[in-house]
């Protein structure tokens, strides 16, 4: 880790100088990410001296153009922040799922997101966990789960309701066994007044080569990443956004999305947030996962109203919903800046399911 | 030229091997609106600074179809 301090001395209190700071990650973070292709996150530490500082983390290991990298000199002269920037060496790109601490200032509740509590009946947005594959993957020796968000309910075969979400968050990315246990809120521990539903089923995810690409056709396509667990018997749930959630209508109907859209969602980390569609029938890729890279098309693009983020790490799932209230896509990755989300009517075909 | 057309044309590898070129890393193209408002238009996200190289146009059976080319693309990951 390198520091190189700017030569003026801020003359603010400490408590001033670290709102300062928060109030510009947003920008610096911007540039960043836009100067240095192996930043892949960006926040408000703090230096020994006591001032702030910007955490940028860089994979060091990823290979990408010279063009496409900064020297921390370079990046505290082009990035306008108010504050230096200190550049955090990794040897990979951030977690493909969202791995949170079970306690501390960190923790799970820590964040004002309603829906990241333990809420019954049921909702679209909370959080919820699958204990069966943390267990496996033995996660909870480090402190932590791993989260992500309820899409909405749905119907199968005439039975039901279950919940709709992503692969990689009711299914572990296809490590997911039948029966799986999932909990709302979560847990490191089983707990009986958190199981909600158990796996149901999931649409595998294809991965390709790492050198795979679209022009040679070597690509395998996804289009949906996405599955289904029952809801338990006793648990009630309604395709309903928490009490508090107003000025969004609930995914109860289906729709298609459309460039210029406005869309709304709702996710157990950024909550209720707002955006525009930029672009639709997408093909995006590689998409992370975990170790491994996926390619899709027809994705939906989305990015956040007045540069606003629409979505970050814990909100896979999430619905998305448009100013009619139809349920457009479900959302499953994102960079910071855009957001991608599959269409909801191929998630609707290859579940076999109904709203 | 409608979406739909757009939308089958951007799965054809040979659409990505004129529009990419040489280029190799992440990107995200998609269909959008055109910047005169006329129809539709391709959107292409790459990675770093964008190569004079890539097309601001490209020919779609047989009509010129415009693409907005914008750098700084970061490869996604789930969320």
């Amino acid at each position: 880790m390198d520091v190189i301090s700017k030569p003026q001395k801020p003359k603010a209190t400490s408590k001033d100088q670290l709102a300062e700071a928060i109030g510009h990650v947003q920008d610096a973070a911007g540039q960043l990410f836009e100067q240095d292709a192996r930043v892949h996150a960006v926040g408000v530490g703090i230096a020994t001296d006591g001032t702030p500082v910007y955490r940028a983390v860089r994979n060091k290991k990823k290979i990408v153009a010279q063009s496409a990298t900064l020297t921390l000199k370079a990046a505290n002269a082009i990035v306008k922040a108010p504050f230096p920037i200190v550049f955090v060496d990794a040897q990979n790109d951030a977690a493909p799922l969202y791995r949170m601490p079970f306690s501390g200032a960190a923790a799970l509740g820590a964040s004002a997101q309603p829906e990241q509590q333990l809420k019954r009946p049921l909702r679209c947005g909370l959080q919820i966990q699958n204990f069966d594959d943390d267990s496996r993957q033995r996660v909870f020796a480090s402190g932590h789960i791993i989260v992500g968000s309820i899409g909405c309910f749905v119907q199968k075969d005439g039975q039901g309701p279950f919940i709709l979400s992503n692969n990689h968050v009711v299914a572990g990315e296809n490590r997911g066994k039948a029966n799986d246990r999932i909990l709302q809120s979560g847990n490191i521990s089983f707990d009986t007044t958190q199981f909600v539903a158990k796996l149901g089923q999931f649409v595998k995810i294809k991965f390709s080569p790492t050198d795979a690409s679209v022009a040679d056709g070597t690509v395998v396509f996804n289009d949906v990443d996405a599955g289904i667990a029952r809801v338990a018997a006793g648990i009630d749930s309604k395709n309903a956004y928490l009490s508090g959630r107003t000025g969004v209508k609930p995914p109860t109907k289906l729709g298609v999305a459309k460039h210029d859209d406005a869309v709304s969602k709702v996710g157990r980390t950024t909550g209720l947030t707002r955006g525009t569609v930029t672009s639709i029938a997408t093909i995006v890729g590689p998409v992370t996962y975990d170790k491994k890279p996926a390619w899709f098309r027809n994705s939906i693009e989305i990015e956040g109203v007045s540069g606003t983020s629409f979505s970050d790490h814990g909100d896979s799932g999430s619905a998305i919903v448009n100013s009619n209230g139809e349920l457009v896509a479900l959302l499953y990755a994102g960079n910071g800046t855009q957001t991608y989300a599959c269409p909801i009517d191929a998630v609707i075909v290859a579940l076999g399911i109904t709203i | 030229m409608n979406e739909s057309t757009l939308a089958e044309a951007i799965q054809k590898p040979e659409i990505h091997r004129r529009l990419l070129g040489k280029y190799r890393g992440a990107y995200a193209l998609g269909v959008t609106s055109a910047p005169d408002d006329e129809g539709a238009a391709l959107l292409l996200r790459i990675e770093g600074a964008v190569p004079k190289e890539i097309p601001k146009q490209i020919a779609v059976d047989g009509e010129q179809v415009p693409v907005k080319v914008v750098g700084g693309f970061k490869a996604p990951k789930t969320l």
